[in-house]
């Protein structure tokens, strides 16, 4: 199996590992990711301004450039998903006809229905199955209590995005299993990480991280594995303030989900980037014997 | 389509109607008059201020009289107001009252048109039609239909526990048909009702007394509708009676069965907050106050069993603590417990539901728990069964099989002698099993129970050597059972299997089983190599490891996977230091002066599966390798001896074949089972061979015609993916052993459970079946009212009348993603909470919350859980929640002083009687009212948090709490649906029964005879429900009173002579009033009308290609002739 | 075309669009009197042919009225029989040359008397546009 894939900004620069990690994997997994040969930024937020049609060129083109590659479009980052799924939707949304018809003369590209736009975790679930993941898994992660943190990109607008139940999400949980390591539920799955108001309102966001941190550990999490970046940086890299201001707290690891998936599957050193962490992950691993000190 | 004239040229009268000027003010009358005078077969015109006045009929009368008219159409108001008034006008003069029709001239001409002209024009139009349809119009008499006048009420909640009194006080019989084994509904699970707060079941239970004598009520509980025929006044409705598996006429409700029954499940009386028994009553005022007992197929660890053994049985009697019971009722089926218990390879286990859980329960463990457990506290041998049949049985062979055999006769009565050649009882399971796996004392407890019953013993009597079969049978036996086992070695086929140091396994496992020959010397320090991977390979390695042996390595052809011993067993192995060389078969076996020195093995692959299932291993050429060994014990397999059975009918293997009915071998009288027959199987399997055998030696000696074993295939218990969900994983009980250490005695490695283990490990028993078959009610009850062979039956009632007053469910919090989708125990719905403020709950009035039994210090109620939030759940409002939750606060504020009671509500809605004092009344006594919906409920570190808004300062408010009560939504029950589909009658598109006319016949349905009560047909709180059922039960009675139905004649009838019997009409017809019948020919069909049942829509004249199915009074030609005059200048 | 006016038969079902009718009457709504009422017991009562018969004997219009699907019929599932029959007889007028427009089917319930009125304003608007219906040489079967 081969999908068009849409790496996305971050994954070539802060979110190395979870792009690398997916590919590795995806080999391990027998299907392949292959990268648009042309793409741009996703656009980063879905724009709901309905006549700022500038604002969906960026998203459509790329999601034209998939097409002619195939009839799917794999993205990681849960931005990039929640934004392209959107535009798509948007273009053969009811009423926007004359829409569709201007923007794709304006890309001069033809485009159809006909177009899928993943998520890894839809293909690991849908297409390759858990039973197919579970044989191909080298280092059961036994003992390991992760916390799947799914945060809003990918759950919402549920009735749009159709990925998962936005209240009781599943499917990383599933994967944590699949893996041998036990997933841990709490209440703020779903919730906010403080996304991009950390730039404009701070303490609100760190608020946010700090809510959703102080349930994961009391939930008797050891980890956190995420698929967003944002969600990644907020949780990770906020703790440092965290522990600022309330100097007891705990550190807690934060992974993409793709690490824990390329580590279960053999993967080692590098691939991993286990060292682009705000809170080192090394030790955690070492002490479940998952790595070697 | 030409129009034809009729054959008779009526002489139609029409008569125009100023209605004042409500039409004259439009329409022009005299131009209509002028036009209309000379219009084909209008024999006169006149107009009239008010036609419906007396006057206005007068005139119609003396005018039909005078001009002898035979038609009469009257141009005024909508047929809707006044057809009836003149057509009866018409009727008085003698002329058929449907040969008089309205012209709608107000509604549809004059109130709707501006112009005059146009309204006249418009007028002129209409009139002709109409004329034109009498002109066609044929006199009609109703149709009359009988009436059965009696009723039927379908559920038995308060809603129609009324309607059926209603109607049987008024005299008529009525039967009520309630799912559950009680009436009352959900009343009767309420503690106090608003705004009065009286005691929900002071007030209802009464009325289900009532119910219960009353002359002209019967009532079937636990009952279903399954189908509906006929149309109003003679319906045919069957209905299935649940059995439950008590006789209603013994049971007299003490309830010692239910103090005797072992199961406990889910009490859904108390909405889930406490367990019943399988064997119940809803609660102690149930009506009727009989006994239930609930049973979902058969439990898959029973099916599992080759010997039948209940195993949900006994487990569930341990988890109640009745070991002996227990003991029991697994002898029943199998007298190896204490061996069963420590080497059955246990399939009951790998087909326990609770592997979909978390691990399976120690079923096998737990059988030797109980029989451990009468050794440990001294037993009383059973006293011999008395013989009461004479013909002698002879068994040969003092296996599990025999033993098996001669226990399940000598039960029976019958004299049985058993041949051994060994010195004592018990063939394979002393010389093939090692004791550190089944010691002596497990072993003869079982022998020691079943000789107890009375059975004889030869032992030292070898067949062929010492008797004969014939000799049995010259002795008087009358029939024998041949059980002698497969103990004969086979080989490898390989060079060298002769060296000395080379041993069959059973020979091997024999000598120091039965110390007949020492081993120790000859194994100690040194290397011994197995051959083969079944459970005889892995004992002789274990053994040969308590030997002494310095290193010992089982060699197996194929991987892990294939491995047919026990995977516990070879786990142990590997423990105590066994090395297991896979996919390796040996070539060679190497000697050095006639002593074992090595096998020379060679490399295998898997290839395709062979005929056993398991895949094949293919050596790996040139991949030869040696494995150095003092010892080799080959444990390929074993095979049955049976050259001492030259005439018996063998198998290409040489097993005994045998009647799988009833074990008889191809000579009469010779059973035979057990290893003979099967080859080496497990204890387990020889057992049921043996009691198998049992029954066929009976049938057998009786002279019964033998009766083939009949293949139940019983409906296996399961439970859906959700209901697993559910279940909260428990850890399994690990078996406690003795520490490697010891491992180099025979000590018995598995020391077995304590009784807390057992008990709690019997406790995880999903109870899949619910009932277990236990038997312990039927010993308990003294009535002798249990028969658990009951079968439902179904019974068919012709009926006149039927009242729908199916109910209502809460809504499934599990659906309630943001409020925990029901996995927070402290966040419950209405329902639950009003079990715990009951006096009779599980609380027993004390309001104390589900998680800890803690007293809830503060509480937050959310109304419209579910309800006014059309984009995720229900977009009605259920209505009775604003006032339960305000009365749930006041009663939690009565009963905990110091509690705080908040509630977040978007509106209060308190239109009714008393409800808006009720509402004051609550925040008078300090219920807080918050205004805003809840947008999250979590529970963390014991505490709940609740996120909401408050709407009125506009704050985003967080509340820790103790507990949440969420006024989850009234929706239909599914039940509803399910009739619905079989009566053919409207549901709304939430699922609730929908009424006739929403103002005018909210109590009737579209479908004549069927009315509604209670909040089947939408939410509704207890006086509105009531009310309700009594307007239906009216609207019965009404009914009933009349002598006879008439049925409209407008139907559709059939021309013989044009129709075709194509069937089209059959198919479109909604009410089955036509069916295709054979003629008189007896080859081509035709249609048949039902009358009764046409409602005259006219659908099959639509569809009817031949125009032979004609709506009588509305035909083809009919509608074409007022087309045409519609259209005509 | 301006003094054209259109001729159109309306086929109303008693129990839904009949008294509907009557409701805009009673509310004293306006509408063009260009539509002349034949009530049926149910919509699914009209035969194609009469559809044809009214346009042979110069019907420029043909209106449908029933009640509201899933749930409305009086006969359980009348409406829906007329529902699947409409969209066939609009393929055969077209065959024959007659603009389908000219026959229209609506739901309209006992409580949507502007609703009736609604549509027959835009029925009749439909008809003007369209025109007086040429039949010139069209055939219609003869039923028998």
């Amino acid at each position: 199996m081969r999908y068009p894939y849409y790496p996305g900004c971050t994954l070539y620069t802060k979110a190395k590992n979870l792009d690398r990690c997916a590919r590795q994997s995806a080999q391990i997994l027998g299907f392949e990711l292959q990268e648009l040969e042309t793409w741009n930024c996703c656009g980063a937020i879905y724009s709901t301004v309905t006549d700022d049609l500038a604002a969906q060129v960026g998203p459509i083109r790329n999601l034209v450039q998939a097409r002619k590659m195939g009839n799917s479009l794999v993205t990681l980052c849960a931005a990039c998903y929640n934004v392209l799924l959107r535009s798509h939707n948007f273009l053969f949304a009811p009423g926007n006809e004359k829409t569709r018809k201007r923007l794709l003369e304006f890309l001069e590209e033809p485009y159809d229905e006909n177009m899928k736009v993943l998520h890894y975790l839809e293909v690991l679930k849908n297409d390759i199955g858990w039973d197919k993941i579970k044989v191909k898994v080298k280092k059961n992660l036994k003992g390991l209590k992760v916390a799947p943190y799914y945060g809003c990109l990918l759950l919402r607008p549920a009735e749009e995005l159709k990925f998962d139940d936005p209240d009781n999400p599943k499917v990383m949980d599933e994967l944590m299993a699949t893996l041998g390591a036990e997933p841990i539920d709490f209440p703020f799955k779903g919730e906010c990480c403080g996304g991009y108001i950390l730039v404009n309102a701070p303490d609100i966001a760190l608020k946010c991280s700090k809510t959703i941190l102080d349930s994961i550990i009391a939930a008797g999490a050891e980890c956190v594995i995420t698929s967003c970046p944002l969600c990644q940086y907020n949780i990770d890299n906020q703790q440092k303030l965290i522990r600022e201001k309330s100097p007891g707290f705990k550190k807690i690891p934060v992974f993409y989900f793709t690490q824990l998936l390329g580590l279960a599957l053999g993967l080692e050193g590098e691939i991993l980037a286990l060292d682009n962490h705000y809170v080192d992950p090394k030790p955690l691993l070492i002490q479940k014997g998952l790595i070697n000190g | 389509m030409v129009e034809k004239k009729t054959k008779n040229q009526k002489r139609i009268g029409v008569f125009v109607c100023h209605c004042g000027i409500n039409i004259a003010g439009t329409v022009k009358i005299d131009e209509v008059l002028r036009r209309l005078k000379d219009y084909p077969s209008i024999a006169v015109v006149k107009d009239h201020q008010y036609c419906c006045s007396d006057p206005g009929q007068n005139l119609i009368k003396e005018t039909i009289v005078k001009e002898k008219l035979d038609g009469v159409v009257v141009a005024c108001c909508s047929p809707t107001l006044h057809e009836p008034t003149f057509r009866k006008a018409a009727a008085s003069t003698g002329i058929n009252p449907y040969l008089c029709e309205i012209a709608n001239i107000r509604e549809q001409c004059s109130w709707v048109t501006e112009d005059k002209d146009k309204a006249t024009e418009k007028a002129v139009k209409i009139i002709k039609t109409m004329v034109k349809k009498v002109q066609y119009d044929e006199p009609l008499t109703p149709i009359s239909v009988p009436i059965t006048k009696r009723a039927m009420v379908i559920g038995a909640g308060v809603a129609g526990i009324q309607a059926a009194l209603d109607i049987a006080n008024a005299g008529y019989e009525t039967i009520l048909v309630e799912k559950n084994p009680s009436i009352g509904g959900h009343m009767a699970q309420l503690s106090e009702t608003f705004p009065t707060l009286d005691c929900s079941q002071c007030i209802l239970t009464p009325k289900m007394v009532e119910v219960k004598q009353h002359p002209n009520i019967k009532l079937f509980s636990y009952s279903e509708v399954k189908g509906v025929s006929g149309y109003v006044g003679n319906f045919k409705v069957k209905v299935k009676k649940k059995t439950r598996y008590i006789l209603p006429t013994k049971c007299n409700g003490c309830g010692d069965c239910a103090i005797a029954c072992p199961v406990s499940v889910i009490n859904e009386f108390d909405a889930g907050l406490s367990k019943r028994k399988a064997v119940y009553r809803p609660f102690p005022q149930a009506v009727p106050n009989i006994f239930t007992i609930e049973k979902k197929g058969i439990s898959p660890c029973r099916v599992a069993c080759p010997a039948g053994v209940n195993a949900h049985g006994y487990v569930a009697l341990i988890a109640a603590g009745k070991y002996q019971e227990a003991l029991d009722l697994e002898r029943q089926a199998n007298p190896f417990a204490s061996v069963c218990g420590r080497v059955c390879n246990h399939p009951c286990e790998s087909n326990c539901n609770r592997n979909q859980v978390d691990k399976p329960i120690a079923i096998c463990s737990l059988k030797r728990f109980i029989a451990d457990y009468e050794l440990k506290k001294g037993r009383q041998l059973p006293p011999p069964v008395e013989k009461v049949k004479f013909d002698k049985v002879a068994i040969i062979g003092g296996g599990p099989a025999g033993l098996a055999c001669a226990y399940f006769l000598a039960k029976k009565g019958y004299p049985v002698t058993i041949f051994e050649a060994l010195p004592e009882l018990g063939g394979m399971l002393i010389t093939g099993i090692p004791e550190f796996r089944l010691p002596r004392p497990a072993i003869k407890a079982d022998i020691d129970y079943i000789l107890a019953h009375g059975i004889d013993v030869k032992t030292n009597q070898t067949l062929g050597k010492d008797f004969t079969i014939e000799d049995l049978f010259n002795r008087g036996y009358k029939a024998v059972f041949l059980a002698t086992g497969a103990s004969k070695g086979l080989k490898l086929g390989v060079p060298g299997e002769n060296l000395s140091g080379v041993y069959q396994v059973l020979d091997f496992l024999r000598f120091v089983n039965l110390k007949t020959k020492d081993l120790t010397t000859e194994v100690n320090g040194k290397r011994v190599a197995v051959i083969g991977g079944g459970n005889a390979a892995v004992d002789a390695a274990r053994t040969a490891l308590r030997l002494g042996a310095k290193e010992v390595s089982i060699i197996y052809r194929r991987s892990r996977r294939e491995m047919p011993a026990n995977e516990w067993e070879i786990e142990e192995a590997e423990k105590e230091g066994v090395k297991i060389v896979y996919l390796s078969g040996p070539t060679k076996i190497l000697g050095k002066d006639n002593k074992v020195i090595g096998i020379e093995c060679q490399k295998m692959e898997l290839g395709p599966p062979d005929a056993t299932g398991r895949r094949m291993p293919i050596p790996i050429p040139k991949s030869e390798f040696t494995v150095e060994t003092d010892i080799v014990i080959l444990a390929v397999s074993q095979a049955p001896d049976t050259s001492l059975f030259p005439d018996l009918e063998k198998t290409r293997w040489g097993a005994i074949v045998v009647n799988p009915d009833n074990m008889m071998t191809s000579q009469e009288g010779i059973f035979a089972g057990g290893d003979l027959v099967s080859g080496p199987a497990t204890v387990i399997e020889a057992v049921a061979a043996g009691r198998k055998a049992a029954e066929g030696i009976e049938m057998y000696l009786e002279g019964e015609e033998l009766k083939p074993a009949e293949k139940p295939n019983p409906e296996i218990a399961q439970f859906t993916p959700e209901e697993y969900a559910l279940f909260k994983k428990e850890p399994r009980a690990e078996m406690p052993k003795i520490p490697l250490t010891e491992r180099k005695s025979f000590k018995e490695v598995e020391l077995g459970f304590s009784e807390e283990e057992a008990k709690r490990e019997a406790q995880r028993c999903l109870n899949c079946s619910v009932c277990c078959e236990c038997m312990e009610c039927v010993k308990a009850c003294e009535a002798e009212a249990i028969d658990h062979n009951l079968k439902d039956e179904s019974e068919e009632f012709e009926i006149g009348s039927l009242v729908l007053a199916t109910g209502y469910e809460v809504l499934d919090k599990k659906i309630l993603g943001p409020y925990g989708n029901g996995k927070y125990p402290d966040v419950i719905d209405g329902l639950q909470f009003e079990r715990i403020l009951s006096a009779s709950g599980p609380t027993s009035g004390e309001v104390r919350r589900p998680s800890d039994g803690k007293v809830p210090k503060r509480v937050v109620f959310v109304q419209c859980a579910g309800s006014r939030d059309p984009e995720n759940y229900m977009p009605y409002c259920s209505k009775v929640c604003c006032m339960y939750t305000a009365k749930h606060a006041l009663l939690y504020k009565h009963r905990v002083h110091d509690g705080e009671a908040i509630i977040f509500y978007i509106d209060v809605r308190t239109g009714g009687k008393g409800f808006e004092e009720f509402y004051k009344r609550a925040t008078d006594e300090g219920v807080i009212y918050i205004r805003g919906k809840v947008s999250k409920i979590f529970e963390q570190n014991g505490k709940v948090t609740v996120w909401g808004a408050d709407t009125l300062t506009g704050k985003k408010v967080e509340l820790d709490c103790d507990m949440v009560v969420l006024a989850t939504a009234m929706v239909p029950t599914p039940q509803t649906k399910t009739l619905a589909t079989i009566l053919k009658t409207a549901l709304d598109e939430q699922g609730w029964l929908v009424e006739a006319h929403p103002k005018l016949r909210p109590v009737e349905t579209m479908t004549a005879g069927f009315y509604l009560a209670g909040a089947g047909q939408g939410p509704k709180d207890i006086p509105e429900a009531v009310a309700q059922a009594s307007a239906a039960a009216s609207k019965v009675v009404a009914l009933f009173s009349q002598k006879e139905l008439q049925h409209a004649p407008i139907i559709a009838g059939v021309d013989d002579d044009l129709c075709s019997g194509c069937g089209l009409c059959v198919g479109v017809c909604p009410y089955q009033a036509r069916e295709l019948e054979l003629k008189e020919d007896g080859k081509t069909k035709k249609i048949k009308v039902v009358e009764v049942l046409c409602e005259g829509c006219g659908a099959c004249s639509a569809a009817c290609p031949s125009g032979a199915a004609q709506q009588k009074n509305l035909t083809d030609e009919q509608i074409q002739a007022m087309v045409k005059a519609g259209l005509e200048e | 075309m301006e003094n054209f006016e259109p001729k159109i038969v309306g086929f109303l079902c008693k129990w839904c669009t009949s008294a509907g009718a009557d409701l805009a009457g009673t509310s004293r709504k306006t509408y063009p009197p260009n539509m002349i009422p034949i009530t049926v017991f149910c919509s699914s009562r009209v035969d194609p042919q009469y559809v044809l018969w009214a346009f042979k004997n110069g019907a420029d219009g043909v209106f449908i009225g029933g009640c509201h699907p899933p749930n409305d019929c009086h006969y359980q599932n009348g409406n829906f029989k007329t529902m699947k029959r409409v969209p066939i007889i609009k393929k055969l007028l077209a065959q024959l040359g007659i603009e389908p427009e000219r026959l229209r089917l609506e739901w309209i319930s006992a409580s949507e008397g502007d609703k009736f009125v609604r549509v027959v304003k835009e029925f009749t608007d439909t008809i003007r546009q369209l025109g007086p219906l040429k039949l010139n040489d069209i055939q219609t079967n003869p039923k028998r």
